[in-house]
């Protein structure tokens, strides 16, 4: 754990569980996003950049079960996603739980929690979560991972979010200005009508769109950098989290100006418990032969981007 | 009160439910979502000399009621494992399984060899089966004569523990390695291990798992495990008075009673604990509302007793 000095949450680690969470509302924030937001009767502690693990079928009771639940097996009315290099898709039951990055938490006067994900339908899973109507319940394993790490010696924070990662930096962005720091935000998408953000949350972030059909046309590490170069005014800490190369190019902007950065990863796995060793991800070492496998959900997600290895 | 205990090779389980190696890494990782200290016993992810990196990514991908795996035994090596991880095994309060991997006969004799001392180790797993790594694994697995002069030479190692081997699946005929397993000092068996498999990226034309090839757990896999561990049941196991540790696709109380009326005298759950790791004590009090619902006292008047 040579380089995690970075990467550590400032809470120490942390109940977490099983928890049944009920669906208070589930919309579209654009034609490819949804918003679920899920009420708990308590929560632990949670932190921007950590994760749950929701099991997207409808049965419970001892162990896991296989039935179908019969929406399970159709696809729901929005647009049938596509799909066409992902695993088989149409009629099938997840297996697995899928994790989801948390993207707001509200904590009630009666000690009631409310969660916000984020999530784009891709695939059975996600298309199963749309479906979810205000009432449901869901099962949620969580909270997951490592959240980003607060620096309370650097002053100004900027936060980057890319498509769908956009989810954990509004939950990021929120923490931090409550805490009265200040954030400079930006959010990318590929156009419009794939940026998932309220009319509210909007107006918080720099936005960018590949098509400038929204904001400023051009990648959101572009707009990043134009704004370092103009207006760059303290020490500051950027947090960033999309797609992998929009993160490799935030980081190839932050390295070189000795500024850190932290990135939330993201990689398929089984458990999100540490146990199955599917997230594996390149991090620098020392010794022979300078890497070594960390996993994403138990050492991460959020990793300092000097220590990652690019492939 | 049903009597839920039964014996593995003269180790005391208090009820059939145990971990499937690889599955519930050294027992730390869990904590959190299930009381271990409900399991008949515990068995530990694969434990090599040296220490392994495991395979590039992507090494998993779900299919349908299925999990597609290539890890390649990544695991932090004999040494680390006794000095980190047998601690914490000692405060699990049930039997320690230790699963055992190597490149070669004498890789796999000296892990044995230093794991033989060790008190909280109940029983060595051999892994003969392992479908994810170059050298050693299934290689062991496949070939009876191999079987034999692997299992042979780990029996001699271990001395103090009962030795367990984990057979693969991936033979024509299951009850030849089984048999060879039992014929050179197997004291139990424990099946099935993954079924070799591949997904294809039919747009990029390349299998999904760096390692190009992997093992297949999950549901999909169940009927076939449970016809394996029926058929080494019968034809092997029974009259040799060796038990066998069923597995494979195991996911409820359902699954548990199929594969104990196959002839499965331990039961251990992999891939369903990456869903819920609480499902390991939610089917042993699943089993024993079963007995109870069908008036038997005792988990063995059971085993092997499909009709």
């Amino acid at each position: 754990m040579s380089s995690s000095q970075n990467t550590q949450s400032l809470a120490e680690p942390r109940a977490r569980g099983v928890f049944t969470a009920c669906v208070l509302s589930n919309d579209p924030l654009c034609p490819k996003h949804y918003r679920i937001r899920l009420g708990m009767k308590n929560f632990p502690p949670s932190h921007p950049g950590q994760f749950v693990n929701i099991q997207c079928t409808g049965c419970r009771g001892r162990g896991v079960c296989d039935h179908a639940d019969a929406q399970a097996l159709t696809w729901s009315q929005t647009p049938r996603p596509r799909h066409p290099t992902g695993p088989e898709t149409i009629g099938r039951i997840p297996l697995l739980r899928r994790p989801f990055s948390l993207a707001g938490r509200r904590d009630m006067t009666d000690g009631t929690v409310e969660l916000d994900i984020l999530y784009r339908v891709v695939g059975p899973g996600t298309n199963w979560l749309c479906q979810r109507k205000t009432g449901d319940e869901i099962d949620l394993l969580g909270p997951l991972g490592n959240g980003f790490a607060i620096r309370e010696d650097k002053p100004l924070a900027a936060v980057i979010g890319g498509g769908t990662g956009i989810g954990p930096m509004i939950y990021l962005a929120e923490s931090l200005s409550s805490a009265g720091r200040d954030v400079k935000a930006f959010a990318g998408a590929r156009t419009v009508s794939a940026l998932p953000l309220t009319e509210e949350q909007k107006g918080f972030f720099e936005i960018t769109t590949d098509d400038g059909s929204l904001g400023q046309a051009g990648m959101v590490h572009e707009a990043f950098a134009q704004w370092l170069e103009r207006d760059r005014t303290a020490e500051m800490v950027v947090y960033a989290c999309g797609p992998e190369p929009m993160m490799k190019a935030v980081a190839d902007i932050c390295t070189p100006s000795g500024i850190e950065c932290q990135l939330a990863m993201e990689r398929h796995m089984a458990c999100g418990m540490g146990v199955c060793q599917g997230c594996a991800i390149k991090v620098k070492t020392d010794e022979p032969p300078g890497w070594m496998f960390k996993l994403v959900c138990k050492d991460g997600p959020v990793f300092d981007a000097g220590e990652l290895v690019w492939e | 009160m049903i009597d839920l205990s039964v014996d593995i090779a003269g180790v005391k389980l208090a009820n059939p439910l145990m971990t499937a190696s690889g599955t519930c890494g050294y027992a730390d990782e869990y904590a959190d979502f299930v009381d271990l200290s409900g399991l008949g016993a515990f068995v530990t992810k694969s434990i090599t000399p040296a220490p392994r990196p495991g395979n590039d990514y992507p090494r998993i991908v779900e299919t349908r009621a299925g999990l597609l795996n290539a890890i390649g035994l990544a695991n932090i090596g004999l040494e680390a494992f006794c000095a980190e991880k047998i601690p914490l095994l000692e405060r699990l309060g049930v039997p320690v399984f230790v699963n055992v991997a190597g490149a070669s006969i004498a890789e796999y004799v000296s892990v044995i060899e230093r794991l033989d001392d060790i008190e909280v180790v109940s029983g060595v797993e051999l892994n003969i089966s392992c479908p994810n790594v170059a050298e050693g694994g299934i290689q062991f697995g496949t070939d009876r004569e191999q079987v034999a002069k692997i299992t042979a030479a780990a029996r001699k190692a271990c001395r103090n523990k009962i030795l367990i081997v984990k057979l693969s699946p991936n033979v024509t005929d299951i009850t030849a390695p089984a048999r060879a397993a039992v014929e050179s000092g197997a004291d139990a068996l424990s099946l099935v291990n993954t079924f070799s498999a591949m997904v294809i990226d039919i747009e990029t034309r390349k299998p999904v798992l760096a390692n190009r090839t992997g093992g297949l757990s999950g549901p999909a896999i169940r009927p076939i495990a449970v016809y394996m561990v029926h058929r080494v049941w019968t034809e092997v196991a029974k009259d040799a008075g060796v038990p066998i540790i069923g597995m494979g696709g195991l996911q409820s109380t359902r699954d548990a009673i199929e594969f104990l009326l196959a002839g499965a005298t331990g039961l251990a759950v992999g891939t369903a604990t990456f869903v819920n790791p609480a499902c390991l004590t939610e089917i042993r009090d699943g089993i024993a509302e079963y007995l109870e619902a069908h008036n038997h006292s005792s988990i063995t008047e059971i085993i092997g007793t499909v009709r």
